[in-house]
């Protein structure tokens, strides 16, 4: 039976002497001990406060990669566009992939191009499915 | 203070590694399997410079540690690779997201023989040509002179002896090609991508006065 202490454990073995594991483990123990209504959206800015991590670098960027892949699975990742307007939509992975096909980002509201989309795009993170059914205790 | 957004992520990644990281991370939240190929050949592409610049310090490695080298390269910039157990044990293994996988194996060049047991391990033990896995790698370790001809020989094997197969030579790295052919398994076309690694290290300029 998982519990959260195993996806610790996966992430000292696979990650061994990688620097970014030590970022994990420090925000997997925060999303562990805080109340879920406090976790609904982690932003890069968000992780930096919560690890004391000044640095956008590498390391920063590898640590939140492990966290959302397939084999940890303690993040998941969502995508927030702030528009012209500043209004906060979520998109959806399918706007990104038409994006990636075309060339051109389609406002999911009104329908426009979005000129430097990349610019308006906001990643932030959420524990997973998987990780809050561990912390309530319900075993994988 | 502004969110951080995916622009800000790729300003800050001004060498091949760090885009391919924030690639990978952005990746995760839209997942496309030739996305995730694409980085990898990338990855493996970047790892083989970096050994071919300085073969002198790799000199008298096995076909274990180069490859181990190259593991760590790619975990580096943020992939799930590893060495393990895919039908026997896999040189290269990199998993991603929704079952993806890309499959290499990696082999110090000595016979063409052995390069072809390289090659069947990987057809026929490891892969499963099933869609979402159906692209890997073959990575030459090349301790001898002209690297082209080494390739081209065995490119010429590869038509002699895989039925139904086609070379096509790689537009980037035009020292590797890919080879496509039905997998066995599956039917499914199994693309694998053959990169040599340069190592050689015989400089001449010492036996000069």
């Amino acid at each position: 039976m998982e519990k959260i202490q195993d996806i610790a454990s996966e992430l000292q073995n696979r990650w061994a002497d990688d620097p970014a594991t030590e970022l994990c483990l420090k925000l997997i123990k925060f999303m562990a001990n805080e109340p879920n209504e406090r976790l609904n959206m982690l932003t890069f800015r968000n992780i930096q406060n919560i690890l004391n991590y000044r640095s956008l670098d590498d390391n920063l960027v590898r640590a939140v990669t492990i966290l959302v892949s397939a084999r940890i699975q303690a993040l998941e990742q969502h995508m927030l566009l702030i528009d012209d307007d500043e209004e906060a939509i979520e998109i959806e992975a399918s706007d990104i992939a038409e994006a990636r096909a075309s060339g051109r980002f389609v406002h999911p509201s009104t329908g426009e191009y979005i000129d430097d989309y990349e610019s308006k795009l906001v990643p932030f993170y959420t524990p997973s499915e998987k990780f809050l059914r561990l912390k309530a205790g319900k075993y994988e | 203070m502004n969110d951080i957004t995916v622009k800000d992520l790729r300003a800050r990644a001004r060498k091949t590694p760090q885009k391919i990281g924030v690639d990978l991370l952005l990746l995760e939240f839209a997942p496309e399997y030739s996305l995730f190929v694409e980085l990898v050949e990338c990855a493996i592409d970047w790892a083989a410079q970096e050994m071919a610049r300085n073969p002198q310090s790799l000199v008298g490695m096995n076909e274990d540690q180069l490859t181990f080298a190259i593991l760590r390269m790619l975990k580096t910039m943020g992939f799930d690779a590893s060495h393990q157990m895919v039908g026997g044990h896999c040189d290269l293994v990199v998993e991603g997201p929704n079952e993806f996988l890309w499959l290499g194996e990696a082999k110090i060049h000595n016979q063409y023989e052995w390069l072809f047991k390289g090659f069947e391990q990987l057809n026929t033990r490891y892969s499963t040509g099933a869609p979402n896995q159906n692209v890997g790698g073959m990575i030459i370790y090349c301790t001898q002179k002209r690297i082209d001809r080494i390739m081209q020989k065995w490119a010429d094997l590869l038509l002699e002896r895989v039925p139904e197969i086609s070379i096509a030579h790689l537009t980037g790295n035009t020292l590797g090609f890919n080879s496509e052919h039905p997998h066995d398994r599956t039917g499914l076309k199994f693309r694998i991508r053959h990169i040599p690694v340069s190592l050689l290290f015989d400089p001449q300029d010492r036996k000069l006065v």
